[in-house]
């Protein structure tokens, strides 16, 4: 955590509002990605930011400065996104979310950045069959792109978990991928 | 891109959009509790909560003390104005010097209703009324028996003595809570006192003092009739044989035709004589006396008594 980072955390524990204002601005992007890939719904995502920015500020004075503050803010979005989907129904893919992957597949630019509805249609399609805790080990590592001790630290796993169940999505993911003609 | 890896590859690290960042951001701002007043309110009012509960309590300690106190005070100040006699006001002072006269008429005071909790009661007792000097009487032996019997147990749950209360009780009332050994000698004449009831003998009493009448000196002579099933001896014996044999005065002697037991209690600065001995016509004398350790007990009393009894008619004594 740099200064800058420590005196805006500071201040946000000291009730400055505006300081936690750059909290959100900075992280609210990560989380959405994060609750988009996990929840597979554009406004649930959304709602999913705004619940995890209130608990961040409402748990704020709890923060240890010693640790990562977007560390801390993903741990709360991973729970809190682990709870909603043990509430919700199970995530089907529909047809029309297989077409979303076959355009994306077919496409030679895979640079290309995609839209939320084309994310939720591929994530929909490719996640599906995986448990929770391996539908968040496979986010975070595979889509979200981080490493596995960062995937340690947010979701409480040790590294032997991370990588059995990142194998077992990866293993799944590649298996429903081969049903619909990929290679 | 229909290879797998390349799929996959693909998706890593890229990050969905917000359509309008900065309309989530204000959502979620508006959003946001006001915490800090209500947290400063809430641990004010959690603060003031504690200090209400602490005030709360001392007020409530305050209280109870005072009830307590005033209830202490009250039953002290009743007891006081109500002394109710007490064995130990009796066991301790009844015997402070030997030379002074001795209560006598144990019988006489009320029944005890004493418990530990009124030692307070008791001192007081002693404080106000130190000396049961009684009119020197004769007494039944069985009751003052019965009045001594439970002395050493009372005294259990006495305090040490204190430089305010040694001086007024007897240093036995206290000690016998570190006397492991002590028993009451008094409950060998309550066990033959009991006997001879039973057995509906009467006790006579004689009057060993020699010269000057004293009160302080007890002596009984019972007759028995020497009967299997009486087992008098037996029964003495096994008496007898309950005291520690490290008793103070302790010496035992018996054959078949007498029994001589003598046991001192240096708590209550008491001696005490049992003789049982056989005599004609199928009887069994048993002479009991007790008397303070330092005064002489003359033997005379007992002789004339047995001889009394063995060379009178039978039918012409008081039993």
């Amino acid at each position: 955590m740099t200064q800058t980072e420590r005196d805006i955390i500071t201040r946000c524990q000291q009730g400055d509002k505006a300081a936690f204002r750059w909290v959100v601005q900075t992280h609210q992007r990560m989380i959405f990605s994060l609750a988009l890939k996990m929840l597979c719904d554009e406004e649930e995502a959304k709602d999913m930011v705004q619940e995890t920015f209130i608990r961040v500020w409402q748990r704020i004075r709890d923060l240890d400065q010693q640790k990562t503050i977007g560390t801390w803010i993903y741990t709360i979005a991973s729970r809190l996104c682990i709870d909603k989907l043990r509430r919700t129904n199970r995530i089907v893919s529909m047809p029309d979310d297989q077409l979303a992957l076959r355009r994306y597949a077919s496409d030679n630019d895979n640079q290309r950045t995609l839209e939320n509805r084309e994310w939720v249609a591929i994530v929909k399609t490719i996640v599906e069959g995986l448990s929770e805790k391996q539908r968040l080990v496979f986010t975070l590592c595979q889509l979200e792109g981080l490493s596995s001790a960062e995937a340690e630290q947010i979701t409480g796993f040790d590294a032997k978990q991370i990588k059995s169940n990142l194998f077992a999505a990866r293993q799944t993911v590649r298996k429903r991928l081969k049903e619909l003609g990929y290679e | 891109m229909n290879k797998i890896d390349d799929i996959l590859e693909g998706l890593k690290g890229q990050q969905p959009m917000i359509d309008d960042p900065e309309a989530l951001t204000d959502r979620i701002m508006d959003s946001l509790p006001d915490l800090e007043p209500n947290q400063q309110e809430e641990d004010q009012q959690e603060d003031e909560g504690k200090a209400r509960i602490v005030s709360f309590n001392w007020r409530w300690l305050a209280v109870a003390a005072s009830i307590l106190l005033i209830i202490g005070i009250g039953s002290t100040l009743w007891l006081k104005e109500t002394p109710q006699p007490s064995v130990l006001a009796d066991a301790t002072i009844t015997k402070p010097n030997p030379r002074d006269p001795q209560p006598t008429d144990l019988d006489t005071l009320e029944p005890r209703t004493s418990t530990p909790s009124t030692y307070v009661a008791r001192k007081e007792t002693l404080t106000t009324k130190p000396q049961k000097t009684a009119e020197p009487q004769v007494e039944v032996p069985q009751t003052q028996v019965s009045d001594h019997s439970n002395d050493h147990e009372r005294a259990d749950y006495l305090p040490l003595p204190t430089p305010d209360n040694e001086p007024q009780i007897h240093y036995a009332a206290v000690k016998s809570v570190v006397d492991t050994i002590y028993k009451d000698p008094a409950r060998m004449d309550e066990f033959i006192a009991k006997m001879a009831d039973f057995n509906e003998v009467e006790g006579i009493l004689l009057d060993c003092t020699g010269g000057a009448p004293d009160s302080t000196v007890i002596s009984k002579a019972y007759v028995f009739d020497d009967k299997e099933e009486l087992n008098i001896f037996g029964r003495l014996l096994q008496v007898a044989c309950w005291y520690d044999s490290k008793t103070p005065g302790y010496m035992l002697n018996f054959s078949h035709q007498q029994l001589f037991f003598t046991l001192k209690d240096m708590h209550k600065n008491q001696k005490y004589l049992w003789i049982a001995e056989r005599i004609i016509g199928d009887r069994i004398l048993l002479y009991c006396t007790h008397s303070p350790i330092e005064t002489n007990v003359s033997s005379t009393c007992y002789q004339k008594y047995r001889e009394q009894l063995t060379h009178s008619n039978l039918r012409s004594l008081p039993f």
